[in-house]
């Protein structure tokens, strides 16, 4: 019995050990796809081969939800990414962040001092051109066009209480046809699609299998489809391009651990340049270089009025959850 | 000399009388059979004797000592049951050893007591054999033999035989009795079976309802039965039974 | 009786800590003011949801339980061969998280998929959720019923032909008499994973929102815990029923262990009907298995159709080493400590029988019904700050409840079929209850006990559930990086890591199944009487 119980108790020890192994690292939540933070890693290997800097991928909400959780005990120094209702919402755990160099930016897009903006993300439909053309469909240019009975279970949505391009669609919505009419609307959209995604990238990704016609998503997504061989289109619809905001911040308490300045200010300039002139050119940097082809050039932006409102966004949402729950 | 005194012995489960205040005695080197139908009580006095049951009020007396509060493991008793209860991942020999070796502290002189009884029953040839290789009979007896090795002053048999098929009880009545004759051992037999009571033992005890009927040898319990309850329990063709048995086997009843 | 009521009463404190403390937490988190619940019920989206899950849920565990009950049947009293090997691969689904099986469903019967393209139909929605639901919940039920079978005292089939009873007669009144507690079981424990599983629904349900979805996209999108632990609510009804189901149903059969084998019949027809239903069960399941596979290896399933090993090379690059380390070190300990843990809680419930241990059974059952992600953010919340958080402990204890209810359940029906002899003789003959166990009850029952370590090795395996809040950067399994994956299109590298998590559990499955058959051997060497 000794034996066991020395054993058990060793390997409690060990088990304790290895969990608060405390390797000076620098923690990164980053809400972006997996492409994106892998050329991420790569530009940190390069410009701190000395630092251990980890970058972890979340959802946005995983991320918001470990944050409000966890607050300040969280293992992340750095947020990247994340939907910046979200960030508003949790600004109170952000450090202040004052004290950095925000000329990269175009102005009007600082707007918080505990947070900056990260990437604007436009939204369009993209369309399996391919499959349009075998079954001679005609394109859909509006949000009432997309109710046609030749679409059936070939549009799918991102879910607007899951994912910021979701809500994106569904506020311009609701800014265009007023909140009732908004919902109405849904309900009709929802016997006609497919299904509402989890996920901001869902409905590209079922387009990619061949499982869908029309995808409700991101821009960027769609010319990076393209860009890889697939026969899709991007569409934009008569009112205009939603659009979503993400951003980036630095958790309070976390601010003064060493080489943490200096990463974060990489990241907001040279890292953040490079990441919007290879797979985010929605504008927000100046003299911003894209380098995306068959990136739609002069967008119509849509009427994405209180986006950046976190109080409206749980409204808008708690309704969308009780009455057309996707 | 007394091996074992019962007192005014009471046990309530559920509100409901399972022993009225019962007393009675089991001589040194007795085989006592204690009879009577499911529900009479038998089976909780059993749990109360061997000690894993509680009684609400009573004594229970061995060797001049009150054992109520007595461990189980303390009282020196054993106990053989209807299904044998032998270890299935054990060969016959550890089956019989390993109380023994644990009593002992001593592998080699457990093993060879161990031998000894099962030559005793008849068993040697089956000691590397596994219980589910062997006949009900043949387990039957791997259980005596296992509670044998521990040299308990009595031994308590949980309807021992129920399970058996009626070849195999006959001979196995026969080695208790010789197991009896040769240890000296007190058998408590509970059972509802009258003939095994009555061809075994040196006296009877029948129950009904928590109460003793009456506790006698089987032929006063033939010939002064106590009550019309007891009465049934003697039949005429029941006494030819025994002559028949005591033909077979050779005991004298 | 003292050792034994320390092992109740440490039991029992461990599950206040780990279950009852972390739920009750995440109650108080509902706001039940402003009407929130009367508000929940009456919404659309609720009773929708409710009703949905309830149809796929009654459909899905009939099914289901039918299935495992036609498999076990056929491997157990059929002269089907190679049962050991037809175990392994009935038992194949339960080897990978269900994402991987929504992904096969879609590649095989989605829009685009391979079989949906010749028979123009595709199964999104709830037909996809129950082919779903029943093909990884059908082998967990088909486990429970075959040990079932284990503990079947074979004599009495002898006595019935004794009988004159007619096969029918003898598969009612015996075979039927024994399994009628681990079919009712089954029944319940498959009813209950069905109705709170999100994975399958998520990835093939389409707009037919079922109630654990509801709830996912309440927390994880709403961050809604109130509204969420509201919902999660209903989803503990199902174990309250299964427990008071068992709580009024007492089995009544025993067995020693020392009845003979079983001998098949000849019976050429019955053999020949069961071997091919269980040979296309089989073939289905391989079918699904390797279109997922075929992801793994082609460079783009819809541009460019060739092998290609880029798919392996990215994830062999980006550190899989650790993520395997942690996976491992994480499921051996659950395995090890959750299969003592459930051994000796169901000890003492089996083989007892008072209301304390009651309270006990009703614990473990209970977290059958918690689900994964609910039970992760209850420990999110309650042990958040505390020494254990942050480590791979904590990691270990959520698996362990998560997972806890079936293998207790499988020691449970075993233990409560080994004879209650035993601790009589060893009180009698002053030996320990420890000692008894070890030296007989456990090795009785060693056959489960090697099902329970399986079960929480393999769980631990694939869950992405109850881990999703609780992982760190040093602890993250490979689960979870399926997720990441499969969410970013990566369909190759999230189908070469269920095949790395596939390689293991079929590793130790296969082990175990070796371990079986040269037991097995060794007991047909010493023949029967």
């Amino acid at each position: 019995m000794k034996k066991t119980f020395l054993l058990v108790i060793s390997l409690l020890l060990i088990l304790v050990m290895t969990g608060c192994n405390k390797k000076e690292s620098i923690v990164i939540y980053s809400a972006m796809e997996e492409e994106r933070n892998q050329a991420l890693k790569e530009q940190i290997k390069e410009k701190f081969p000395d630092l251990n800097i980890v970058v972890q991928q979340m959802a946005t909400g995983n991320i918001a939800a470990k944050i409000e959780n966890e607050k300040e005990n969280i293992e992340a120094d750095i947020v990247l990414g994340l939907e910046t209702s979200h960030m508003e919402n949790l600004k109170d755990y952000f450090a202040d962040l004052s004290d950095y160099d925000t000329d990269m930016y175009l102005d009007g897009m600082i707007t918080s001092n505990k947070y900056f903006l990260w990437e604007k993300s436009s939204t369009n439909l993209i369309i399996d051109n391919k499959y349009f053309k075998e079954h001679k469909l005609d394109v859909p240019k509006t949000y009432e066009d997309l109710l046609k009975k030749e679409y059936k279970n070939l549009i799918a949505m991102p879910d607007p209480t899951t994912s910021g391009t979701g809500y994106a669609f569904y506020l311009n919505v609701v800014n265009i046809m007023g909140e009732k009419d908004a919902l109405a609307y849904f309900k009709k959209l929802k016997n006609n699609l497919r299904e509402f995604t989890t996920s901001g990238s869902g409905p590209t990704n079922l387009l990619k299998q061949g499982e869908i016609a029309i995808a409700m998503g991101m821009t960027s997504q769609g010319a990076k489809d393209i860009n890889d061989g697939y026969d899709f289109k991007i569409i934009t619809l008569k009112t205009g391009a939603p659009y979503n905001t993400c951003s980036s911040g630095i958790i309070k308490g976390k601010e003064n651990k060493e080489n943490l300045k200096e990463v974060f200010e990489w990241l907001i300039d040279e890292a953040n340049r490079y990441d919007k002139e290879n797979f985010m050119p929605d504008v927000i940097l100046k003299d911003q270089n894209n380098k995306v082809e068959n990136f739609p050039t002069d967008l119509k932006m849509a009427d994405m009025k209180g986006i950046d409102d976190n109080k409206l966004k749980e409204e808008l949402t708690e309704k969308w959850s009780s009455e057309i729950n996707g | 000399m007394v091996s074992l005194e019962v007192k005014n012995l009471s046990k309530t489960y559920n509100k409901k009388t399972v022993l009225n205040n019962i007393s009675f005695i089991v001589n040194d080197g007795e085989f006592l059979s204690i009879l009577g139908p499911s529900g009479c009580g038998k089976t909780t006095l059993l749990k109360i004797l061997i000690g894993i049951e509680t009684c609400d009020s009573g004594k229970i007396i061995k060797d001049g000592v009150e054992i109520n509060k007595l461990d189980p493991s303390k009282r020196n008793m054993g106990i053989v049951f209807q299904n044998y209860a032998l270890f299935p991942n054990m060969t016959v020999l550890n089956n019989v050893m390993y109380a023994l070796n644990i009593k002992l502290k001593n592998k080699k002189q457990a093993k060879e007591k161990s031998l000894e009884i099962l030559k005793m029953l008849n068993m040697e040839e089956h000691i590397n054999k596994h219980p589910r290789e062997l006949s009900g009979g043949q387990m039957q007896r791997v259980a005596i033999a296992r509670t044998l090795a521990l040299n308990p002053d009595i031994i308590l048999f949980d309807e021992a035989l129920s399970a058996l098929d009626a070849d195999n009880k006959l001979i196995l009545k026969k080695e208790l009795k010789e197991i009896q004759k040769k240890f000296n051992t007190t058998m408590i037999f509970i059972t509802h079976d009258q003939e095994e009571a009555f061809s075994l033992s040196d006296r009877v005890m029948i129950m009904k309802d928590g109460n003793i009927e009456q506790i006698d040898t089987p032929h006063k319990i033939f010939n002064n039965p106590a009550s019309d309850y007891v009465k049934s329990f003697v039949k005429d063709h029941l006494i030819e039974k025994v002559r028949s048995i005591e033909k077979c086997t050779g005991i004298d009843l | 009786m003292a050792r034994r009521s320390k092992l109740n009463i440490f039991i029992f404190i461990f599950l206040l800590i780990s279950v009852v403390f972390p739920l009750i937490n995440m109650v108080l988190q509902i706001d039940f003011s402003n009407n929130s619940f009367q508000n929940l019920i009456i919404s659309g989206a609720f009773k929708e949801a409710m009703f949905n899950s309830l149809f796929v849920t009654i459909i899905g565990t009939v099914i289901s339980v039918l299935l495992a009950f036609f498999v076990s049947f056929t491997l157990n009293r059929t002269n089907i061969k190679h049962r050991a090997v037809l175990k392994l691969l009935i038992t194949l689904p339960m080897l990978i998280p269900s994402i991987s099986h929504g992904l096969g469903l879609i590649n095989l019967f989605g829009a685009n998929g391979i079989i949906s393209r010749i028979f123009d139909f595709n199964i999104i929605g709830s037909v996809g959720i129950i082919i779903g639901s029943v093909i990884y919940s059908f082998p967990i039920a088909f486990l429970m019923i075959d040990d079932g079978y284990n503990y079947i005292d074979n004599n009495l089939y002898d006595t019935a032909e004794i009988l004159g009873l007619n096969k029918w007669q003898t598969f009612r009144k015996v075979t039927l008499c024994y399994l009628r507690k681990p079919l009712l079981s089954s029944f319940f424990a498959v009813f209950t994973m069905i109705f709170t599983d999100y994975g399958v629904p998520l990835a093939v349900g389409g707009k037919f929102i079922t109630l654990p979805v509801l709830l996912y996209k309440e927390v994880i999108g709403l961050l809604n815990y109130s509204k969420g632990t509201m919902i999660g609510l209903f989803l503990l009804i199902p174990a309250l029923i299964s427990f008071l189901f068992d709580t009024f149903f007492k089995d009544y059969t025993i067995s020693d262990g020392n009845s003979k084998k079983y001998v098949v019949k000849a019976n050429k027809l019955r053999d020949i009907i069961t071997n091919i239903g269980v040979y296309l069960i089989i073939i289905f399941i391989t079918i699904l298995l390797g279109s997922f596979i075929y992801y793994a290896f082609v460079n783009n399933v819809v541009l460019n159709n060739t092998f290609s090993l880029i798919h392996f090379n990215y994830v062999i690059n980006n550190g899989i080493d650790s993520y395997i380390f942690n996976s491992l070190f994480i499921s051996v300990l659950v395995a090890i400590f959750g299969t003592i843990i459930s051994y000796f809680t169901a000890y003492v419930t089996a083989r007892v029988n008072n209301k304390f241990v009651k309270i006990l059974h009703l614990l473990t059952i209970c977290t059958l019904a918690v689900p994964g992600i609910v039970l992760g953010l209850s420990y999110t919340i309650s042990f958040n700050g505390t020494f254990i958080y942050n480590t791979f402990i904590i990691l270990i204890l959520v698996n362990i409840i998560h997972f806890i209810a079936t293998p207790y359940l499988m020691a449970y029906n075993a233990l409560q079929k080994v004879n209650p002899n035993y601790e009589v003789v060893a009180k009698t003959c002053n030996i320990s209850l420890f000692k008894i166990i070890k030296d007989v009850i456990i090795p009785c029952t060693k056959k489960t006990i090697r099902e329970m370590l399986s079960y929480f090795f393999v769980n631990s395996m694939i869950t992405i559930s109850a881990v999703t809040f609780l992982f760190n950067t040093r602890t993250m399994p490979l689960s979870l990086l399926i997720n990441n994956y499969e969410g970013n299109m990566m369909l190759g590298e999230a189908a070469i890591i269920s095949l790395i998590i596939l390689i293991f559990n079929v590793i130790v499955k296969g082990v175990i199944y070796l371990i079986n058959r040269r037991e097995h051997r060794m007991e047909c060497m010493y023949g029967t009487n």
